[in-house]
């Protein structure tokens, strides 16, 4: 037998051969004993799947191992003798399952040593040990319970493929619940039109002729500063990098010259895969440079206080539409090239042959027909701006001296951090029962601009298909 | 005469939307220049080997040296983005790669459209909601497989001190940074992959179908290794992505480095290059930095910048000879 054993057609003629001698009694049994060697496989994936997690399920995988590991002698010797089919698979899978059944015995509860930071519980190796059993096991027995076809390999292997994509969605589904539960109970709408103050002023007051200087405090709790702030870097990030990334995309498809959009191309791909660690690097020395010439006001940004006094910030929103705009020109540009080269030949051509000049042709015929493109790149691009962090790290600001564009940059995100990290402990004590409902407000921007997305594609595929 | 026909020719709107589209180009230039610029002082300045130099294993804020020299090694934060991304890929690529071929080979009826449609929704969640919800993931899988007797409450193993087991970092750990940014991958690499295994050609498939292969024979033999180049570049990007997160990493994992004892003990906690240098910029709770840290923090810019091209390069030259390979 070679090495692939499963479904080769040697062994599928063997295996139909001594299933077509057999009755519809022993085709029963037959049936009956593969079903019931898939209840200990089953089990022992359900319990590898929980013990990833849990410690008390710690008493089960060892009598489990062992029974799956009788069994699978069992099924190689019925294999062997009924089937006349030596499959090596149940050999292998028994021998590595009382191994694992040996090993789990002889495990303390916890292992410890060699100077690794942690006690390892014996379930950890349990979960490991079952899951790399009985996958394969279950796997095995679903392919000879299906009747041993080249179908049958192809659905005995579903259980591979699925049960990844079962842990994935479900720890996104336990990332999104968390966040829900959290934060929807303090998610109301007060505290989203409250902004968020903790400031000092005095004014003067003329109180029988003498000038009084009467002190002022306000500390108040709420993230209106934080959903403004977002909005804003939205709006200036898709102002910024909506003529660059589409000047981009239509320089490279229509007026080409080869190397120099090569040159361009690679250069818009290289920013999308730079790390954002450098563009906030890049943030930080473009601030530190403006903040003493005349452009300080528009980079470094400016704000007055409570009291009237004129005071240059660590950073503007400009600033941060600009180097968010790095990350958002690379994907307009290629939304903007995939339309353009979507565009029909025909209707191009036939714009073209009415003596239309290349920029008419552009502006009335390109442009019309890639604007869901270019509509699907601005969406995606405002969702990286709400979300970025790393880009507008160094020079953000906790926003309470006002939302202009030359003011000191504030997001949700930012706002998340604040309340996680101990950077500033007096807002943290303010702030933090609203993180979550601020991640709430965050998750639903970015999802609803990716839904959005997702509707616009389907329409254009549509489109395309000519429906 | 000449200059009338030389205006003629004169493509307006070509010259506007080519010193446009220069723009990407010049901010590219601006980047590494800036960055290549502003980390001189710190090679100048700072040196590169020797104790508490560049490439040293003592970091300033974990070792606060007496006499008020500051260390700056990075040998830690560069194994640490070793680690971690060795921890994310190995969570992150077979999660992916299960998911291209459910969507591509694998179909239940529609579910492979929703699973594309459900991580193009997922692929809009910001990294700061994975760094949020860190502690969830450490509740569930690291406390109670690695933290053992403190979590129980039961009493610790012998000779092994109540003080040693709560002094586990849980929350820290890389393994639990690794994994958040497996989280930041997924949606990030399946879509990829996807597209890979979309690219190969249906006449190849169909052949093999046609020569009696089954599903699963066809993904082994066919469409694996005709689009493993595909396959390879997509993981290569994936890898520059881990490599280049900071705020995941730097909010789970932590900003100071110390080299682990046992080098590949994943549960200690060992920053990585990104948010090492985040530390050094004073991205958290480090304060103000003083112009030597920022310009650390560039000279660790810079050398990402080179860990990154040398990812490139080598999984060009694996792609080169896998596709001669393929060919021949």
């Amino acid at each position: 037998m070679n090495r692939r054993t499963a479904g080769s057609p040697d062994m599928v003629r063997g295996y139909q051969r001594a299933t077509k001698k057999m009755t519809l009694r022993e085709r029963f049994f037959d049936k009956l004993i593969w079903g019931f060697g898939m209840i200990p496989s089953g089990i022992g994936i359900i319990l590898g799947v929980l013990s990833l997690s849990l410690n008390s399920l710690d008493i089960f995988p060892i009598p489990l191992l062992a029974f799956l590991s009788f069994y699978l002698i069992t099924l190689f010797f019925y294999c062997r003798y009924y089937k006349k089919v030596w499959d090596w698979k149940f050999l292998i899978l028994f021998s590595v399952s009382a191994i694992f059944a040996i090993i789990l015995k002889i495990t303390p509860e916890y292992s410890y040593g060699f100077h690794i930071s942690g006690l390892i519980h014996r379930s950890f190796f349990s979960a490991i040990f079952l899951l790399a059993t009985a996958i394969p096991a279950f796997c095995c027995i679903l392919y000879y319970f299906l009747g041993a076809t080249p179908n049958a390999d192809d659905l005995s292997h579903y259980p591979i493929i699925i049960i990844p994509i079962v842990l994935i969605l479900t720890a996104f589904f336990i990332i999104l619940w968390h966040l829900f539960e959290l934060g929807f109970p303090n998610l109301n709408w007060h505290i989203i039109i409250t902004p968020y103050l903790w400031q000092s002023w005095s004014t003067e007051v003329w109180n029988t002729g003498w000038p009084q200087w009467i002190p002022h405090f306000i500390h108040q709790a709420g993230i209106r500063n934080y959903v403004l702030g977002t909005l804003l870097l939205i709006i200036l990030t898709s102002i910024i990098s909506l003529p660059i990334g589409m000047a981009v995309g239509i320089y490279i498809t229509e007026y080409s010259k080869g190397w120099l959009a090569n040159i361009i191309k690679f250069s818009c791909s290289s920013l999308r895969s730079i790390s954002v660690f450098i563009l906030g690097l890049t943030a930080i020395s473009l601030v530190t440079l403006t903040r003493n010439s005349i452009f300080a006001a528009v980079f470094a940004g400016y704000f007055y206080d409570r009291n009237g006094n004129f005071h240059i910030s660590s950073g503007s929103f400009i600033t941060a539409a600009i180097i968010i705009s790095m990350l958002v020109i690379p994907v307009i540009a290629r939304a903007t090239e995939e339309g353009i080269r979507s565009t029909p030949k025909e209707i191009k051509e036939g714009s073209l042959a009415l003596g239309t000049s290349q920029f008419y042709t552009l502006n009335h015929i390109l442009i019309p027909w890639s604007l869901p493109n270019i509509v699907t790149g601005v969406l995606l691009g405002c969702a990286e701006a709400a979300g970025s962090l790393a880009t507008i790290w160094f020079i953000c600001g906790t926003g309470e001296q006002g939302l202009t564009p030359f003011s000191p940059p504030t997001s949700l995100s930012y706002f998340i951090y604040l309340c996680l990290g101990d950077v500033n402990v007096g807002f943290k004590n303010t702030e933090q029962y609203y993180q979550y409902s601020a991640a709430l407000i965050l998750i639903l921007i970015t999802i609803g601009l990716s839904i959005a997305v997702l509707l616009l594609r389907r329409r254009l595929n549509k489109r395309l298909k000519g429906v | 005469m000449k200059l009338r026909e030389k205006l003629k020719q004169f493509n307006a709107p070509k010259i506007i939307f080519l010193i446009i589209a220069l723009i990407p180009m010049l901010m590219l230039a601006y980047i590494v220049v800036n960055i290549f610029i502003n980390s001189i002082p710190a090679m100048t300045h700072i040196g590169f080997f020797g104790y508490g130099k560049l490439f040293s294993s003592e970091i300033a804020g974990v070792l606060t040296s007496t006499n008020g020299e500051e260390y700056y090694g990075l040998l830690p934060g560069i194994w640490g983005t070793v680690l971690v991304v060795v921890v994310a890929m190995a969570i992150a690529f077979p999660e992916s790669m299960t998911i291209a071929i459910f969507a591509n080979e694998f179909t239940l009826g529609t579910l492979g459209k929703g699973i594309r449609a459900i991580l193009g929704i997922f692929a809009g969640i910001p990294p700061i909601i994975y760094a949020l919800v860190a502690g969830v993931f450490a509740k569930l899988i690291i406390i109670p497989k690695f933290c053992g007797a403190g979590y129980t409450g039961n009493m610790p193993p012998p000779g092994m001190t109540w003080w040693y087991a709560g002094s586990f970092p849980f929350y820290t750990s890389t393994l639990l940074g690794g994994m958040m940014l497996s989280f930041l991958l997924v949606p990030f690499l399946a879509p990829l992959l996807d597209d890979a295994l979309r690219g190969v050609p249906n006449p190849l498939k169909e052949a093999s179908y046609s020569l009696g292969a089954n599903r699963w024979y066809t993904l082994q033999h066919v469409i694996l290794p005709y689009s493993s180049s595909e396959i390879l570049s997509a993981s290569s990007l994936a890898i520059l992505k881990a490599m280049g997160d900071v705020v995941i990493v730097g909010m789970v994992i932590g900003f100071q480095s110390l080299l682990p004892y046992p080098l590949f003990d994943v549960l200690k906690s060992t920053a990585p290059l990104t948010s090492t240098g985040a530390g050094f910029a004073g991205g958290f709770s480090q304060g103000l930095s003083t112009p030597l840290r920022n310009s650390a923090a560039n000279f660790t810019g810079l050398l990402l910048l080179v860990l990154a091209f040398a990812v490139l390069v080598i999984f060009q030259i694996i792609q080169r000879k896998l596709k001669r390979r393929f060919e021949s």
